[in-house]
């Protein structure tokens, strides 16, 4: 009898399941992915790979003018652009961002660095002329022929990412 | 009518329309309802009628669809009210901005107040601009009131013994 009792009073005694958000925060998950910091500016080379990755196009970058901007508001929060980052400049935080009035704009300006390294050839004897790091350029500033034989890279697109040299698969490229 | 005032910040009253959105902004807007997070502390009410509506919280981009329905419930809120846009696709039109279909945010056809940006946004973020919403709500309460004694004020400036006045006599 009064079976229901039971269940009455353990809810009267027990905590609320309910989270008290605003007055305790809990801690982020592990990994988790809040939102897109900003670049590290002393690191970054603007090669722009992130901005072609993004896909929400939220990024912004110009090689010229030095600057890297990201449309926080436009942002999906993938972190494809931190992952495919060849300096790994892009830092990601576990926390989201907060909900605001107007959307920002979160822009970077790099600062003045010397002139970045640029690769200077290949290893001829390693070199299997793959193409892997035509494909890996942002800029399309290296060409190959696989049949030629022939590997040239245009020093004026170049931006000294060095991403070529990461993603080759015999590290036949010759850093400046 | 000040207790009114206060009254009514501390119980807005949503509706939530779903734009365009993928549902993935949708579950956490619900889920910010449920129990766990329960957004009904803050006196937050979900209502399916916009006539019932202090607050439109709306997930999603924009499409020439859906553009009709959004003014639509807009225009049947009574005034004043505060807009939410919830997640990347309500704010800026997001990763289907560039489609064919889409006109962008909501920003692009409704005055929007409060952006709350992610894809999809926490709950906690959710809350966080619910609450806001609500110190909105009273402000854009307190500036109509304001308003409007102005606005008597001055009539009753122009004309002392018109209006209520001359009705009592």
């Amino acid at each position: 009898m009064f079976e229901f009792l039971r269940p009455v009073f353990r809810n009267l005694l027990r905590r609320p399941s309910t989270r008290e958000y605003p007055f305790a925060v809990r801690e982020p998950f592990r990994d988790a992915r809040g939102h897109i910091e900003g670049i590290d500016r002393e690191k970054c080379v603007f090669c722009g790979i992130c901005a072609k990755k993004c896909p929400a196009d939220a990024i912004r970058v110009d090689r010229q003018e030095r600057v890297w901007e990201l449309d926080s508001f436009k942002c999906v929060v993938c972190s494809v652009c931190a992952e495919s980052c060849p300096k790994k400049c892009i830092s990601v935080s576990p926390v989201h961002r907060a909900p605001a009035g107007e959307k920002s704009r979160c822009a970077i300006e790099g600062a003045k660095m010397e002139t970045p390294k640029k690769p200077a050839g290949i290893n001829k004897e390693a070199c299997v002329f793959c193409g892997i790091c035509a494909k890996a350029c942002p800029e399309g500033a290296i060409s190959v022929d696989r049949t030629e034989k022939m590997w040239s890279l245009d020093k004026e697109k170049c931006a000294g990412c060095m991403a070529c040299a990461e993603k080759c698969p015999k590290k036949a490229i010759i850093a400046e | 009518m000040k207790l009114i005032q206060k009254a009514a910040g501390k119980s807005p009253w949503i509706i939530h329309y779903d734009c365009n959105s993928c549902n993935g902004c949708d579950i956490e807007i619900l889920a910010s309802l449920t129990p766990i997070y329960d957004a009904e502390r803050f006196g937050v009410v979900n209502v399916g009628n916009p006539k019932h509506a202090d607050i439109l919280i709306v997930s999603g981009s924009v499409n020439y669809r859906s553009r009709r329905v959004l003014e639509n419930i807009w225009r049947e809120m009574p005034g004043p009210k505060v807009v939410i846009a919830v997640g990347a696709c309500a704010c800026t039109g997001g990763i289907f901005s560039d489609c064919y279909n889409i006109i962008g945010g909501v920003d692009k056809v409704l005055p929007v107040d409060i952006y709350v940006p992610g894809c999809a946004p926490k709950p906690e973020a959710i809350l966080d601009a619910v609450v806001r919403a609500t110190e909105k709500l009273v402000h854009k309460r307190e500036e109509l009131a304001a308003r409007q004694a102005e606005h008597v004020a001055k009539l009753r400036a122009k004309d002392p013994k018109g209006g209520r006045n001359a009705e009592k006599q």
